[in-house]
This record gives C-alpha cells, sequence and structure tokens, in this order.
C-alpha cells in the first residue's frame, strides 16, 4: 500500500470516529449526561488517538489525548465547571481536530501543529478559565474528507456476485444458441452481426465478473495483522524468541476466504513457536541466530493465492513423529516413515506430538483442523522440512470461493465438475493399467501407486464396460488417487451453488453448478475421497494384529 | 473359467493354502513349485498358465529375479501373476507392478480376499491367453 492510500484510510476512519464524538455532544447537549455515550466516545477518540500516533501526527495525536481527559471530566463530574460549559468547549475542540484533518486532506505531507491549542486546553483542564480564540469552522470540513471508498454491505456484493453467476451461464447459453443459429444461416451478414455482438458481450461480462470478484477482496493483511502480538505473546510465554516477517502482504483474496483463514493459519503459527523454533540457547548451540525467524507469504499465481508459513526451527522430528503415529495407531510399528510420510500425518485426525495438554497448541486437534478448513476452502495445504532449518507450510487456495475452474468429467452417462486446484494431471488409461492390491484397484504411474476410484461405481451408476478411460490424478498432500472417467470435456469456469439441505449430505458431492445449456452438474467433494475405504488400499492395516481388518490410515480420519 | 494355476512358494503350508482357495474351482489343474527357478523349468515344459500366483521371498530365485526372467520372454509375459508377499511397502509393491505383475496381496490376509482376487483375474478377458496363444 502505498503512502497515499495509507493517508487516505486514516482520514476515512478518522471521519468516522469525529462524527462519534459530534453526535455525542448533540446528544448530551439535549438529553444530559449518558455513561454510556461518554464510554463509546472515549473508545472512538482512543482509536483516533492511536492511529494518529502511527501516522506520525504527534501534536494532533496529544491533542485528542487531552480531548479524552476533558470528556472524562464529564464522566467523572467536575465541581467547578457545568456540563454545558464543557459540552462547549468539547464542541470547539472537535472543531480544531475536523479542521486540522481537512489540512491533512489537502496536503498529506504536512503535519498538524496544534501546540497553541495544546497548551490552552492544557491550562483549562488544569483549572484555569478557557481562554482560546473560537476556531473557525470551515463549512466545508463538514463534508468530510473526499476519499474513494465506501463501506458496502457484504451481502449486497454477495447478491450481485450470484447475479453475475447467472450471467456467466446465460452467456455460455447464448454462445451455444449462436452456434446453431450460424449453421442455420451460414454466413449471412445477420449472423455475423450476432456473432459481433455476442463477443463483445462476452468480454463485457467477463469484466464485470472481474470487478465485482475484485470487489470482495481483501488484502491477507486483515488476517496477518492480527499475528504480531500472539507472536510476541506466545513466545514470551515459552521463552523463545522470534522475528516475525511478512511478505506480499499485500495479495488480495475473496472477504469470504480471508474470514476462514485465520483459524488454521493460528494453528500453524502456533504449531512453528510450539514445535519448530528452539529456544535461544538450543539455537545458539547448533550456530543459529538466536532469535527465530518466521515468515509469513502471500503471494497470487494464477487463479490461486500461495500463504506460505516458514520457520528456521529443528524441523519436524521423525522419530517422534512415527513414536506418536504408532502410539495413536495411525501408522504401523512396522511401517518406516520418511519425510514425505511424516509431512502428511501430521494432518491426522488426532494427532499431535505434545507430550502434554497446554494451552497452545497440544490439544490434539490443530493440523487436522488445518486441513480440514482448507480443504473446505477447495485448498490444499502441505507441510514440507528438512532436519535444524525448518518446516514450511504451503496452502493453495482458490482466488474465490463462488466460482473457481473446474475440470468437467463424465461417467455412468453423468458430467461431474471437479475443482482444478484438486487437479495434478489427466491420464489416459485402460484396464489393462488398473493392477490389484490386496483387492483394491489401482494404478502405478510416476513411481507412485494410487488407489483408483471408479467415479460411476462410486456414485452408484454401475460399472460401465470399456476399454479405455481416462485417469484424474487429485493430490492431497503428497498422497495422490486416480478418479477413473469415461471422458473428459475440458476446463470451465464454474458458479458454485451449494446444496438444499433437503439433499441431506451426499457422499462425494460438494455442490451443483449449472451449464450454458442449462444441465446441472455435480461438483465434487475429492476431499472426501480419502474417507472413502476404497482409498485405503495401503498395506500396513493387514499387518496389525487382527489380519484382514482394514485399518484406518492417517488419511482416513478426516 | 480358471483352468490352469501355477503356485510358486518355499513354504509347503501356503501350497495348502492355495489349493484350498482354488478348490472351489472344479477343474482347476494346479502346479507346484517352491522357487523361482522350479517355476521357469515348469512353465519352459508347458506355458498354458491362466494364472501365477507368487511368493517374494524364496531361495535359490526369489520372486522379483522370477519375474524378470518371465518379462523378457513373449511366451510367458501375458499370464497374469498375483504376488503374495510379506512385503507391503509402496517401494515393493511398485517394484512388482513394473515387472508385470497385475495383482498384490500383502500377508497375512484372509483367504476370501485372494479368492476375491482370483475371480476378478478369471473375469478377465484375454489378452492374457489369447495372445500366448496366438503368438
Amino acid at each position: 500500500m502505498d503512502y497515499d492510500a495509507l493517508v487516505r484510510d486514516f482520514l476515512d476512519d478518522a471521519d468516522c470516529h469525529l462524527n462519534v464524538l459530534d453526535s455525542a455532544l448533540i446528544s448530551l447537549e439535549q438529553n444530559g449526561h449518558d455513561p454510556e455515550v461518554v464510554r463509546q466516545t472515549l473508545g472512538a477518540l482512543h482509536t483516533l488517538k492511536g492511529n494518529s500516533g502511527m501516522m506520525g501526527y504527534e501534536s494532533f495525536k496529544n491533542y485528542i489525548h487531552l480531548t479524552e481527559e476533558l470528556l472524562k471530566k464529564i464522566s467523572d463530574g467536575d465541581a467547578d465547571r457545568q456540563l454545558p460549559e464543557l459540552i462547549n468547549i468539547l464542541g470547539d475542540g472537535a472543531n480544531i481536530i475536523r479542521n486540522a484533518l481537512q489540512g491533512i486532506g489537502k496536503d498529506n505531507s504536512s503535519n498538524p501543529d496544534l501546540s497553541e491549542n495544546l497548551r490552552s486546553l492544557r491550562r483549562y483542564i488544569d483549572g484555569a478559565e478557557y481562554s482560546a480564540v473560537k476556531p473557525a469552522v470551515d463549512p466545508d470540513a463538514y463534508l468530510g474528507v473526499r476519499t474513494d471508498t465506501i463501506k458496502v454491505d457484504f451481502t449486497r456484493l454477495d447478491a450481485l456476485l450470484d447475479l453475475v453467476g447467472e450471467l456467466v451461464i446465460f452467456k455460455t447459453r447464448l454462445g451455444q444458441l449462436e452456434g446453431r443459429i450460424q449453421a442455420e444461416l451460414f454466413s449471412k451478414p445477420l449472423a455475423k452481426e450476432l456473432n459481433e455482438s455476442l463477443e463483445l458481450m462476452g468480454k463485457t461480462v467477463s469484466g464485470l465478473q472481474e470487478g465485482i470478484m475484485r470487489a470482495r477482496m481483501l488484502p491477507v493483511s486483515h488476517v496477518f495483522n492480527r499475528f504480531p502480538k500472539m507472536v510476541r505473546d506466545i513466545a514470551a510465554s515459552h521463552g523463545k524468541e522470534i522475528r516475525l516477517v511478512f511478505e506480499g502482504e499485500d495479495t488480495e483474496l475473496d472477504k469470504t476466504v480471508i474470514d476462514e483463514l485465520g483459524e488454521p493459519l493460528i494453528h500453524i503459527i502456533r504449531n512453528a513457536i510450539d514445535h519448530g523454533i528452539e529456544a535461544p540457547g538450543e539455537r545458539r548451540a547448533k550456530g543459529k541466530d538466536g532469535t527465530g525467524t518466521l515468515t509469513l507469504s502471500a503471494v497470487q499465481e494464477s487463479n490461486y493465492v500461495i500463504i506460505r508459513v516458514k520457520d528456521d526451527g529443528r524441523g519436524i522430528n521423525l522419530e517422534r513423529v512415527r513414536e506418536i503415529g504408532i502410539s495413536r495407531g495411525l501408522i504401523s510399528d512396522e511401517d518406516p516413515l520418511d519425510s514425505q510420510g511424516a509431512s502428511s500425518l501430521i494432518f491426522a485426525a488426532g494427532f499431535t506430538t505434545k507430550r502434554e495438554v497446554d494451552d497452545i497448541s497440544g490439544r490434539g486437534i490443530g493440523l487436522d483442523v488445518v486441513h480440514k478448513k482448507i480443504s473446505q476452502l477447495n485448498g490444499r495445504v502441505t507441510a514440507d522440512s528438512s532436519p535444524d532449518r525448518g518446516t514450511t507450510f504451503t496452502i493453495k487456495l482458490p482466488l474465490s470461493l463462488a466460482i473457481i475452474p473446474a475440470l468437467m468429467a463424465e461417467a455412468g452417462g453423468e458430467v461431474y465438475a471437479i475443482p482444478m486446484s484438486a487437479v495434478d494431471e489427466n491420464i489416459r488409461a485402460d484396464e489393462n493399467d488398473i493392477h490389484m492390491i490386496n483387492n483394491r484397484e489401482v494404478i502405478s504411474f510416476r513411481e507412485k501407486v494410487m488407489p483408483v476410484i471408479r467415479l460411476d461405481e462410486f456414485f452408484g451408476l454401475g460399472r460401465a464396460q470399456r476399454k479405455g478411460c481416462y485417469m484424474v490424478i487429485i493430490g492431497k498432500a503428497d498422497k495422490k488417487l486416480a478418479v477413473a472417467v469415461d471422458r473428459l470435456r475440458g476446463q470451465q469456469e464454474i458458479v458454485i451453488k451449494p446444496l438444499d439441505d433437503t439433499f441431506g449430505k451426499p457422499r462425494g458431492i460438494a455442490g451443483a453448478s449449472i451449464l450454458g445449456n442449462g444441465r446441472i452438474v455435480l461438483i465434487l467433494d475429492v476431499m472426501s475421497f480419502w474417507s472413502n475405504e476404497a482409498a485405503d488400499f495401503t498395506t500396513p492395516g493387514l499387518k496389525r494384529k487382527q489380519p484382514g481388518a482394514v485399518s484406518p490410515r492417517p488419511e482416513t480420519g478426516t | 473359467m480358471l483352468k490352469k494355476v501355477l503356485i510358486v512358494d518355499d513354504s509347503q503350508l501356503i501350497h495348502s493354502m492355495y489349493r484350498l482357495v482354488l478348490g472351489r474351482y472344479k477343474g482347476c489343474g494346479i502346479s507346484d513349485a517352491m522357487n523361482g527357478l522350479e517355476a521357469l523349468d515348469i512353465l519352459s515344459r508347458d506355458s498354458d498358465f491362466d494364472l501365477i500366483l507368487l511368493d517374494i521371498n524364496m531361495p535359490v530365485m526369489n520372486g522379483v529375479q522370477f519375474m524378470e526372467k518371465l518379462k523378457k520372454d513373449n511366451l510367458y509375459r501375458r499370464i497374469p501373476i498375483i504376488v503374495i508377499s510379506t512385503e507391503g511397502r509402496e517401494e515393493d509393491t511398485l517394484r512388482a507392478l513394473k515387472l508385470g505383475a497385475w495383482g498384490y496381496v500383502v500377508k497375512p490376509f484372509k483367504p476370501d480376499l485372494l479368492y476375491d482376487m482370483i475371480e476378478k483375474v478369471a473375469a478377465k478377458k484375454p489378452p492374457f491367453l489369447s495372445a500366448i496363444r496366438t503368438a
């Protein structure tokens, strides 16, 4: 954010607080003393004071401080002064503040000097007569500071986005109609005109869609800014020294995503402080800087925003993760565990490495909540770690929750939409590529064995007899799964419509969308495939004490 | 329909158990080999098998070496192999699938599991056998 924008935001905000003071004075004058009104006004002034200090308006800040003191006299009662007199002087004060703000609005490099007013107000508070010249009020100042920002109820933006969603659908539909009309009219001029108009309309609709999506966006700093104090407090209570660094905090995301992002980030950050970054002594013994660094970064990559939480701590303790995994029954004691496996195990339900429960991150919930939350946002979270160099959590989120790119796939005569955020790649396969491990269908691809989910079977549509099919490889952390479909119908932007409650919560379905031809497609909830036991082809379950029993794998609990 | 199966395992007990499972296929011929080399010997005399049930850890010639040999020969390559082994890590399964195994079962297992897998092979139309016969 540049400085001009910052000043604009400050003025915008200050104007609101000042309006609180103005209406409070009017209310006090008309209705007499009301502690609630005074309390609210003190709150507004306090915020304004803080903001002014942050902006470096020292004299301005001090003046607001005195105004606060004066206002307190109303609630505390002042034997020598009558309420009307106090209100009058506070009214003058409000005008002085307003004029100062207007001055900043005219020249945003100016720093109002209120030392004269400060002195007279100080003297008055200390008991002298009020002797200052009445401030001249510029009526223009009451117009408020002219800014480019307005506050809009978010539900209105939601409604607009809904309408745009419909518009996108109609656009596709018109496009298809046009194709048919073209075929009938051949290349008559009328058909050409239709084509041109539709193309122009298409551009406008795209622009409108983009504009409304952008209007709903907020910078990730909205979430990031909650953390410095939290990090400082937790670090202090753990005897750790931590430097918190932000990168790319101007990156913007849809407000609905921003709103949901705080909770998972808190868990990851707590985890990094709790488990990752070592105490200063331990760090120095390792030849590291005693102060650990925690970096929160955000960057936009095409239709996604990548958020990383990186610490330079000790990394994920493989042995410890393995031990816990075994004690929680998530893996068997014969299973080897590499860093990749550990990185996905820590997201399993009920997994925690903390020996005793504490108030920070050891409640046995944590990273599994992170995983769940991010999945709900159609995103993905992975962890990367190396010993003594630290751990990086990477969260990949779609820019918007409402309109997402999806791969359209056909299975059992139905068309399904698979969110692109989950799709790694597509491959052509035939029945002979499908192998069996422990009676589960798998394919091997790029040095990985992954379970196959036949979409038609999954939805109870029977299994088609076919030679060739397509496998859509979907990934979660480093676990992969192949979804077998009959045909692929390309990628498309779809508008997510949540399913009505009357449908209950159908397995594997995240919502529905309407295509240009009016056809309704179901959007796959790919994350739920991992909780399907068909995804559990891995073998250790069979090594358990009860042979043949299917064991809950780390991924199945989520 | 399953007509001829080759069991390759160094444990006599396992042979008996597989025979029990295969007993459901009336008239199915079963040949026994105690290691990969014996199995190759049997195959060199008669390659017309519908299925090979193969262990990995065996003396003389283990299952991996056996599959490597088999893979080189067009005559055998099309016989479906189900590997049945105690080794169940991803790299074990991956290696077996790459060497041409069709299925993989980790020991210990319930007999029904093996039966289900054999059913799937039996239901599978050639490529397997037709290719061999026309070869």
